[in-house]
């Protein structure tokens, strides 16, 4: 099981079972239907790193998906 | 055609000048740093006679599209030593697009014994009137005598007490919609340069009679709600909306690039004691004069402003962002929003950035002078850059003075100017903007730090970093709050149509994109010019030789690398 944790929203906590690992362009996708939510650019941090579109997501993992805006 | 004011500060002459080339068209800072380069000589002294003020509006003010009306400001920094362009939200924009200005440009300098002047710019002319009244007292006073005086739908622009005593480190304050000058073009000591011409305030009054014309009128309505339907419907955007900017502490702390302890960390334990949910929550808890958001200017459909209140739910500080979180707040190890927010609100009374002074704290904390964390220590290190005292203002010369001064080597800046809240040892790509901008440390120069895979990496920064540069700076080309650049940046259409239904001007995405790139190659020139050495595009040499502990990362960038990211 992957749990993604969508950060400043109030999706808060998706969990998703996946069998094999998956892209993490697929669990977002995955993630953000189930929660419900619209997705735009992201910052996706997985144990304290940034993972890409393309980085293979374990079951296992946790995902932390912030919205990613830009300070004034 | 589109109007610019010159007026001779010493003399008081006032002269109108028409003009319609394209920089005057877009206005913002395509037209401040041309107007810099081309009339400010390079190698003069910032508070000297030779250098001017230039504000300008941009191509969109005063319509009904959303957060358009900025106001560009440029002059040489005497903190940098370069170029400036800083820009505020607010009134001010839309005042001078009422009043038919494009420009106003404060140019001369009377002598040091001179007066305090106050500047009237309303439908039946210029006015000089003596300002002798506002010397000496805070930003907060300064807008409620300007408010007594012209009204609160005036457009002010003053300074505080630091610019008065010509400190590096002062802003230029500029009214918002209540009439209370909160809304700051901060960086640079732009502050500084509006008093050295011995201008106090200067006041646009809410007599203008300029009505937008459009070419279109019926494309331009549909333009403008195009606008607010991107800004709406972009979950980016729209995320502004609840959390405002505050929402960066979570996503620095998650990618340890939280500056910390004079930007010694990148992580602070117990970030989320001053993270954007407990600002929310704080605000909703305590009502009262609080606002989760809030517009700096209108019409804006983002409000990423908020009003941050005290215990008794009144007004403490507004708006509170997270650069001034950062700096303010977790680079000197204070968890307290309260702390935070009475900092801000002397930084903005005394008409200082708060950047820089968070930096100079940190910097005077990392000297011994106070421990990190003791929040009565970093609020009276504020009053007295407030009230002038010694050590007030080597703080409020900077991080690189203060620490010249204190004889600290960490210390955090580009070119003078502070590092802001994105620790560059972390985020190779923000490094490489501030160490490329020709402001000295600037984050919205060129953000990258949403875009970048593998932000300890340096490779590949020099491309991304130009990428941003570009499109961070298109926003600042015309006025429009850098915010919008969500909306549009895959796509400037939109803004794009909305010039040709007002103007009838077809401008491509390419072509605006040159004028960007040769408004950059001019602020380097310009600084080139001034005699700034390659050499002072460097971080203090602790970056390069200490790690950052949380990523193990040290800056690596060369100066060839830089200079690519500089080439035009």
């Amino acid at each position: 099981m992957v749990i993604v944790c969508f950060r400043l929203t109030d999706a808060g906590e998706v969990k998703i079972d996946i069998p094999e690992p998956k892209p993490l362009e697929w669990i977002l996708q995955k993630s953000s239907a189930q929660a419900g939510i619209e997705l735009g650019g992201v910052i996706a941090i997985r144990s304290g790193k940034v993972i890409t579109a393309e980085t293979l997501v374990n079951s296992g993992d946790k995902i932390d998906v912030f919205p990613a805006i830009s300070g004034g | 055609m589109f109007s610019m004011l010159r007026i001779n500060t010493a003399s008081g002459a006032v002269k109108k000048e028409s003009h319609s080339s394209r920089e005057y068209l877009l206005g913002g800072r395509t037209l401040s740093s041309h107007l810099v380069s081309r009339e400010v000589p390079a190698d003069c002294e910032a508070l000297g006679r030779k250098n001017a003020l230039f504000f300008c509006n941009g191509v969109l003010s005063g319509t009904t599209v959303s957060s358009s009306d900025r106001v560009s400001i440029g002059g040489k920094s005497p903190l940098t030593g370069g170029i400036k362009e800083s820009n505020a939200g607010g009134i001010v924009g839309t005042r001078m697009a009422q009043l038919g200005l494009r420009c106003i440009a404060l140019e001369d300098a009377p002598s040091n014994d001179s007066s305090w002047q106050i500047i009237v710019i309303g439908n039946d002319g210029v006015e000089i009137i003596d300002g002798e009244f506002l010397a000496g007292k805070g930003v907060y006073e300064k807008s409620e005598l300007l408010s007594e005086k012209f009204g609160k739908k005036a457009g002010c622009i003053t300074i505080g007490p630091a610019a008065e005593k010509l400190l590096f480190t002062s802003g230029i304050a500029c009214s918002d919609p209540h009439g209370v000058c909160s809304r700051y073009a901060g960086r640079g000591g732009l502050g500084a340069v509006m008093a050295s011409k011995k201008v106090i305030a200067m006041v646009l009054k809410n007599d203008g009679q300029v009505k937008p014309e459009m070419v279109d009128p019926e494309k331009f309505k549909a333009g403008s709600r195009k606008i607010v339907q991107l800004l709406k419907e972009n979950p980016v955007s729209s995320k502004f909306t609840k959390y405002g900017t505050a929402a960066m502490v979570d996503i620095c702390q998650a990618l340890k690039v939280l500056p910390t302890r004079n930007f010694t960390h990148g992580v602070m334990e117990g970030a989320e004691k001053i993270n954007a949910q407990t600002m929310y929550d704080t605000i909703k808890e305590r009502g009262g004069d609080g606002l989760t958001q809030h517009a700096c200017m209108h019409p804006c459909a983002i409000q990423c402003s908020n009003v941050y209140p005290d215990k008794d739910g009144k007004l403490l500080c507004s708006p509170v962002e997270y650069e001034t979180m950062a700096l303010m707040g977790s680079n000197l190890c204070l968890k307290n929003l309260d702390t935070i927010a009475t900092m801000n609100r002397i930084a903005n009374d005394a008409g200082v950035d708060t950047l820089d002074c968070g930096a100079a704290i940190g910097v005077a904390m990392e000297a011994g002078l106070a421990e990190f964390g003791d929040n009565e220590a970093a609020i009276k290190m504020m009053e007295e850059i407030r009230d002038l005292t010694p050590l007030g203002r080597i703080l409020g010369s900077g991080c690189k003075i203060a620490a010249q001064v204190l004889g600290v080597r960490h210390a955090p800046h580009v070119l003078g100017q502070a590092i802001p809240a994105y620790e560059p040892r972390g985020t190779k790509g923000m490094a490489m903007t501030y160490l490329s901008s020709p402001m000295g440390a600037d984050h919205t120069f060129g953000f990258t730090l949403r875009d970048e895979d593998e932000p300890t990496s340096k490779e590949g920064k020099v491309n991304l970093s130009k990428k941003f540069q570009v499109i961070g700076s298109r926003m600042d080309a015309m006025g429009m709050c850098n915010f919008v650049r969500y909306s549009v940046r895959n796509d400037m259409g939109p803004l794009l149509d909305l010039i040709q239904a007002r103007y009838g001007v077809e401008i491509s995405a390419t072509e605006f994109d040159d004028v960007v790139k040769a408004t950059l190659k001019a602020e380097h020139q310009f600084n080139n010019d001034a005699g700034i050495p390659a050499s002072a595009h460097r971080f203090s040499d602790s970056f390069y030789e200490e790690a950052q502990p949380e990523t193990g990362e040290k800056i690596d960038i060369t100066d060839a690398e830089t200079a690519q990211a500089m080439q035009w």
